[in-house]
């Protein structure tokens, strides 16, 4: 773990207000869930900020994120307006995508936030598409960070993906948030290799990195040095972060599949007390700042609740919109 | 939900109706709107059909039996339907069967219409299915319809027998009075008002009693002699008929009538005698609108169009079908319209109002070199003019022997609303307006 | 006019994308070096270099799922699936993600792909690559799927949705590759969703599409020997669907029969006969017929292979005795 830090105030009140809100809005979504404001699937990355806001504030406009359903917290991350995305959660017309997404699926395609995808594994193939499409264009060194679990290696796509990627050399961080349990499957059941998954991308000759992604700081640095190595056009990378979730893999999840002793000793290691503990020890942060920041995103989230419940429903018509985009113009 | 069939109100006084004879068993299968009895009113015997799709479940009127209007005589209704939901018995008057509900005796005689009548013919392909639903295409229905054209007359040339587009579209009515197997197609020459009795055969060509032997034997009653007799005596117990004649000097009308003939030969037109009578009776009954009337209780009812129901022979006897609305149309029209009167009787496709809208009837036995005859009236009409043959006579014209073509007219008249004179008076405009013919074409 | 066979016509098309499109790219197995499975690109790897004429691995997920994120960001890919019995391998990537990003993003993304693919059977090829899997596709909402059966309406649709901003399936039959027909030498495009009258009739509609049309017009021929008039739809194209064109023709004739060559239940055909049975009930002069083939996996033996293809007898034999003509 990081003991010394190589940041500054101004980036630590960042990271450290970035991971908050994270932390909050999924909190809280999660409250709204049980009022029955939010429905079906909501899986909250509560546990996991650090990987989210470790990699993603290091990318350009010009970049695109694409990840897995678990994706509000790299959502955030990336800037996404949350009332927006409290608004699509709850199914409003003021949603990111109108209420006809919904939880797994925030798009934000000016952000290049390219979604939030139910499929799991679905991802990867657009991911290389969309650095195929970078490559061919080329234009600019953008690259493509595409977010996946530890349950989305066991699909065929992934290997399909990684194969193409290298063999085309396309720019693309293959970010795997390993959190050990692919639903209610520890990944020792479901992987022939092991907990160890960056070891899977050796075959297809991609560099790899496995690291503790619950240590902002280290995730940060990995993937600087990431997109470095990316942008240079030598093809991509593969950066495995462990982390924990404690909650369950989604609200309708009895989590009867893990110890909660685990869980604690988990918690033990939550990655916004470690860094708030770290800031307040090297003096980049002030319990002021703490106190200040700890309200500001309270009431941010707390706008951002009512915002989505003042919100109208999408109209019926909006059933119909948007199933075909319009033709070119001549 | 099965469904009560009820004796159907299909006169404007009926009050009940009989029975006659049920075309369906208890247990078939019966179409919505297909004909499962015969019904016979004052009027005349109609077809009644179906409301309903589905099994006969239970026949509760039997055949015969006389049926308030609004009772029910059967039940149709799913095959697993109970049928303890019918609402009422029959009040049986029935002569031949008690009609409780649960044992309809349908003992009526055998009722033998078809073998008598001729004009039937069954036309091959009659191909439909013994379940006897009219099998046809949507737009086979859509084009019936539209003209007029009633599909049990038609072979159907499609898979199992079914109507096409095709087959309707070259239907030649004339050619076929086809019936479907179950051969219960309602029998024009049965359906008729037969309240004009004639003295003689309808068809002179079966007059020849001479050629039949003495025979002892009891000839049922065909259905439409059970009809003639029911009616002519109602009509003669309910009607005081009263009766006046004149004679008509037939000489102009007939040089009109050659006339006109020769003239408009080229375009079809071809007036008959019996023609100008029919327009010479509709002027009369408009200056006497109750010779037009039905006697009713509480009122005389007149009737807003005039019907002439004119007699036509048919082989098995005389129907007396109406020309509708008759009152602005002219010689010309009217000579057309007893034409396509007689032509559709023979083909069996006059409606239930040509059969039974009749508002005053006219008979002519002149054929038959009648001098006269007294006619009697048919329910529910006031009236009938008796017209006997136009024959030569010695005549005084101007104080001079001529020769005249005279004819005798009678009429026969309801003495419950109109008396002697104004039978006298509507007489005398017939004679007038036939001795007189330039009012009649113009 | 010119006449050329489909092939040309799919060639004429392709090169056309390339050379007025520099977003436009190829991708798929063999397309490259081999020249093409079916010989439609054959010479282009030399012409435009292997950037844009890029042959990928056995793995129709990631490159079909690959042509989706490159159009998703702005280029115009045309992805070739060898034939579309392999698309179910892909089926994922073009139902769950090609058809839904733009509704699921509310319109911020849109998805203009251009799977080609080859359909159809007839060939002894089995029973894993001979079947016709465009009606599964036609119900998705989101999928353009278009079905030329002639080359001047292969390179005419084809324009078409190229300006098309949704993902087409689009679907050569692969016995149709030989077929001949005049393309006009001047640029004109065909619209999605209008069917054509390939000939006019009094009688009967046939409706048919992709390789069931030549089979239309063979019957046709039968049935004028018959003295019966028979008017042939081709669709073109299953999704947009011209529904209006085939009503109209049926409420003039009376008569309708759908022929399509893949498995009756769950064929299109039904949807097409639905549509027409409810928009037109009072016009029919018998039930809307549906000719296609039965409920079989494709043998490889020849006798029995042409017997589950339809003809042009069982059309005939089928309207003869249905409308009693």
């Amino acid at each position: 773990m990081t003991t010394t830090t190589n940041i500054e105030t101004n980036q630590a009140l960042d990271i450290y207000s970035t991971m908050l809100l994270i932390r909050r809005f999924e909190e809280e979504t999660e409250r709204l869930y049980q009022r029955g404001m939010v429905r079906g699937f909501l899986h909250t990355y509560i546990g996991e900020e650090a990987i989210a806001v470790g990699a993603i504030p290091n990318l350009r406009a010009d970049d695109y994120i694409i990840g897995h359903y678990r994706d509000h917290g790299h959502a955030l991350a990336r800037g996404i307006d949350p009332n927006k995305a409290m608004a699509e959660l709850c199914g409003k017309s003021t949603g990111t995508s109108g209420g006809k997404g919904g939880s797994m699926h925030l798009f934000d395609v000016e952000k290049h936030f390219m979604g939030g995808h139910a499929i799991v594994g679905g991802q990867f193939p657009l991911a290389v598409g969309m650095a195929l499409g970078i490559k061919m264009k080329n234009e600019k060194d953008s690259l493509v960070m595409c977010f996946f679990g530890d349950g989305a290696v066991q699909e065929g796509e992934f290997h399909e993906a990684m194969n193409l990627a290298s063999l085309w050399k396309l720019p693309i961080i293959f970010m795997l948030e390993n959190n050990l349990y692919g639903m209610g499957t520890e990944v020792n059941r479901s992987n022939a290799g092991g907990e160890n998954i960056f070891n899977a991308a050796e075959p297809y000759n991609i560099p790899a990195v496995q690291i503790d992604g619950m240590d902002i700081l280290l995730v940060r640095e990995t993937v600087i040095e990431g997109i470095k190595k990316v942008r240079e056009g030598n093809g991509p990378v593969f950066i495995e972060s462990m982390a924990y979730r404690y909650h369950g893999h989604s609200m309708a999840d009895p989590t009867n599949y893990r110890e909660n002793s685990e869980v604690e000793e988990q918690r033990s290691r939550d990655p916004i007390d470690r860094f708030k503990a770290l800031c307040l020890d090297e003096g980049l942060l002030t319990s002021e700042d703490i106190s200040r920041i700890d309200e500001e995103i309270d009431s941010r989230i707390q706008t951002a609740v009512e915002f989505a419940e003042q919100s109208p429903e999408p109209s019926l018509e909006s059933l119909h919109t948007n199933i075909y985009a319009a033709p070119e113009a001549q | 939900m099965a469904t009560e069939l009820k004796m159907p109100q299909m006169g404007y006084d009926m009050e009940e109706g009989t029975v006659v004879r049920w075309l369906k068993e208890e247990g078939s299968t019966v179409g919505r709107n297909e004909p499962v009895a015969e019904i016979e009113t004052d009027k005349a015997v109609v077809e009644f059909e179906s409301e309903a799709e589905g099994v006969l479940l239970r026949i509760v009127a039997s055949e015969g039996s006389i049926v308030p209007v609004g009772e029910t005589i059967a039940v149709v209704g799913l095959e697993e339907e109970a049928t303890d939901l019918i609402s009422s018995t029959n009040p049986a008057e029935s002569s031949d069967s008690d009609s409780g509900i649960e044992n309809e005796s349908n003992e009526t005689p055998e009722l033998q219409g078809t073998q008598e009548t001729a004009v039937i013919v069954p036309q091959e392909p009659v191909s439909n299915t013994p379940t006897t639903r009219i099998l046809a295409t949507p737009v086979a229905r859509r084009i019936a319809d539209e003209m007029g054209i009633d599909l049990s007359q038609v072979a159907g040339s499609g898979p199992g027998g079914r109507i096409t587009k095709k087959d309707v579209e070259t239907f030649d009515p004339s050619s076929s009075t086809t019936v479907q197997e179950i051969s219960f197609e309602m029998d024009p020459t049965e359906n008729s008002e037969q309240s004009t009795i004639n003295v003689s055969q309808a068809d002179p060509e079966t007059i020849s009693p001479s050629a039949k032997p003495m025979s002892s034997d009891k000839e049922p009653l065909s259905r439409m002699r059970q009809q003639i007799a029911r009616v002519t005596v109602k009509s003669k117990t309910e009607k005081p008929h009263f009766y006046v004649s004149a004679e008509i000097d037939m000489t102009k009308a007939m040089a009109l009538r050659s006339q006109v003939n020769d003239q408009l030969s080229d375009e079809g037109v071809r007036i008959t005698v019996n023609d100008l009578i029919v327009k010479a009776c509709i002027e009369s009954l408009k200056k006497y609108p109750k010779f037009n009337a039905y006697y009713q209780d509480d009122g005389i009812q007149f009737n807003s169009t005039i019907n002439i129901a004119v007699a036509i022979a048919e082989e098995e006897g005389l129907i007396v079908p109406a020309i509708l609305d008759c009152g602005g149309k002219t010689l010309r029209d009217l000579s057309q319209m007893v034409k396509d009167l007689a032509q559709r009787s023979a083909s069996g496709t006059l409606n239930t109002q040509e059969y039974t809208g009749g508002t005053f009837a006219i008979s002519n036995l002149g054929m038959f070199d009648i001098t006269s005859f007294l006619a009697i009236i048919h329910p529910p009409q006031s009236a009938v003019l008796a017209v006997g043959t136009v024959s030569d006579r010695p005549v005084v014209r101007d104080g001079e022997l001529a020769i005249g073509k005279i004819m005798n007219a009678t009429i026969s008249a309801d003495h419950r609303i109109v008396d002697g004179v104004e039978g006298a008076e509507f007489l005398i405009e017939v004679k007038r307006l036939l001795e007189n013919p330039m009012g009649l074409v113009v | 006019m010119t006449e050329m066979i489909l092939r040309d016509a799919m060639s004429k098309a392709l090169r056309e994308a390339l050379d007025t499109d520099n977003r436009t790219f190829l991708m798929g197995e063999d397309i490259g070096a081999y020249g093409g499975p079916y010989a439609v690109t054959r010479g282009f790897l030399e012409d435009y270099g292997e950037d844009r004429i890029r042959d990928t691995p056995i793995a129709e997920a990631v490159f079909v799922g690959a042509g989706t994120g490159a159009a998703m960001i702005g280029m115009r890919p045309i992805v070739e699936v060898m034939t579309i019995n392999f698309s179910l391998v892909a089926i994922d990537q073009i139902v769950n993600h090609a058809a839904k990003l733009s509704y699921m993003s509310d319109g911020q993304l849109s998805v203009p792909l251009i799977i080609r693919t080859v359909t159809g059977g007839g060939g002894q090829l089995g029973a894993t690559h001979s079947q016709s899997f465009e009606n599964w596709y036609a119900s998705v909402p989101g999928l353009r799927v278009v079905v030329p059966a002639t080359p001047q309406d292969a390179l005419g649709l084809f324009r078409t949705c190229r300006k098309d901003n949704n993902p087409v399936i689009f679907a050569e039959h692969s016995l149709l590759y030989r077929v001949r027909g005049e393309v006009p030498d001047e640029y004109y495009e065909i619209p999605l969703g209008k069917a054509r009258i390939a000939r006019p009739g009094e009688d009967v509609t046939i409706v048919s599409y992709s390789g069931m049309v030549r089979v239309a017009e063979e019957a046709a021929e039968k049935l004028d020997e018959l003295g019966i008039s028979a008017e042939i739809i081709d669709l073109r194209t299953l999704s947009p669907l011209d529904l209006e064109t085939v009503v109209e023709s049926v409420k003039k004739t009376n008569r309708a029969v759908v022929v399509e060559e893949t498995w009756k239940t769950g064929g299109f055909s039904g949807t097409i006969a639905s549509n027409i049975q409810e928009a037109a009930f009072d016009d029919l002069d018998g039930p809307v017929l549906r000719i296609n083939g039965p409920d079989v996996p494709a043998p490889y033996a020849r006798n029995i292979e042409q017997a589950m293809i339809p003809s042009a007898d069982w059309v005939v034999e089928s309207v003869t005795y249905n409308f009693g003509l």
